[in-house]
């Protein structure tokens, strides 16, 4: 069982984004939204960039954003916690989870103030289609 | 008739017929987050953004449907080839607003989980008061300051709600349009520098401090 880790302020966060969150080469504050308890990143510790898009279902349809960790909690409320997904983990619906040692979540709420902030604070990993 | 208050020395709107002072206490549930504030210190003038009373009942808020229809005409049920060649001659809609609500419906097309990470789809009505949101402030600003709206980005916003975005070189404002008519909008804007607003809005309604804001 990986154990739950505190994340300092320079690390990295990876994040996918998917294609229809991506207009004329930006990603706009609608990007960054909860699923399920927070806004899922990847710890670089644990991840690289590729790693992070090869996750998603349609690897191609999506990008992969970089955010850093004091930026991110630099904007009030958010916290920024590092939760493993473990062996044998499932999601809400009953539906199994892969194991994830760098998962990490981005959680507090995401007002227009927050998405607006959260959206100025990151920078290109990998774009659409780029190796 | 709708009516106005006066209270410290400013008047503040209010929807629906008038009503006893005890019941005039604000939307229930908005909390602290329903006051608009200036980040420089200043109070925004509360009738820019702020509902007094309650919420327009629904029967209510269709009057918006009436209103976007005598400035849109139907336009909305035709094709987007008819839009096109109507939106100019028999609507006052500025072109580029027209044209990005016209882009902007594929917006509907979205269905349940359409980004694989579970992001809901989106309802026509939701999208509609977005639409009838940007239209009436375009309109606004058009007939009472003789000025054209930047054009925002419409976009899918979290939980089935609309994003009206404008991204400029001097500012930035994200208007979100919630799936639940009942709540009202939040906005979030400022000038990448000191100058910020922030709020809640009925977006059945035209905030002219807000088109203000949007123009200077």
């Amino acid at each position: 069982m990986w154990p739950k880790e505190d994340i300092p302020d320079n690390a990295s966060l990876f994040m996918r984004i998917h294609k229809r969150f991506i207009l004329a080469g930006d990603v706009g504050p609608h990007a960054f939204r909860d699923h399920a308890r927070g806004m899922s990143v990847d710890w670089d510790k644990y991840s690289t960039p590729q790693e992070t898009r090869n996750r998603a279902r349609i690897a191609s349809d999506n990008a992969v954003i970089s955010l850093v960790a004091g930026a991110v909690r630099a904007i009030e409320p958010l916290v920024v916690e590092h939760a493993p997904i473990q062996d044998n983990s499932f999601e809400e619906g009953g539906n199994p989870l892969k194991p994830n040692r760098a998962h990490s979540e981005v959680i507090g709420e995401k007002t227009t103030e927050v998405r607006v902030k959260l959206s100025r604070t990151w920078r290109w990993q990998l774009r659409l289609g780029e190796q | 008739m709708p009516t106005l208050e006066k209270e410290s020395g400013r008047q503040y709107r209010r929807f629906g017929w008038s009503i006893e002072r005890s019941e005039h206490t604000g939307v229930e549930g908005l909390g602290r987050a329903h006051r608009s504030v200036c980040e420089r210190g200043q109070t925004v003038p509360k009738d820019w953004f702020v509902v007094r009373g309650p919420l327009p009942k629904r029967g209510e808020w269709r009057t918006t449907a009436h209103w976007s229809k005598e400035i849109m005409g139907d336009w909305l049920k035709r094709s987007p080839s008819e839009r096109r060649r109507t939106s100019q001659t028999q609507s006052r809609i500025p072109q580029n607003i027209a044209e990005a609500i016209i882009s902007s419906r594929g917006i509907l097309d979205l269905s349940e989980n359409w980004d694989d990470q579970g992001s809901s789809g989106y309802e026509e009505d939701t999208w509609r008061r977005a639409c009838d949101f940007l239209v009436r402030h375009a309109d606004f600003a058009r007939e009472s300051l003789g000025r054209d709206l930047p054009v925002p980005r419409i976009l899918p916003g979290p939980q089935g709600s609309i994003d009206v975005h404008w991204k400029m070189p001097r500012f930035e404002l994200l208007v979100n349009i919630p799936k639940d008519a009942s709540k009202p909008a939040t906005f979030y804007g400022d000038d990448f520098g000191k100058s910020s607003i922030r709020g809640n809005l009925n977006p059945a309604e035209a905030i002219p401090g807000l088109i203000v804001w949007l123009l200077t």
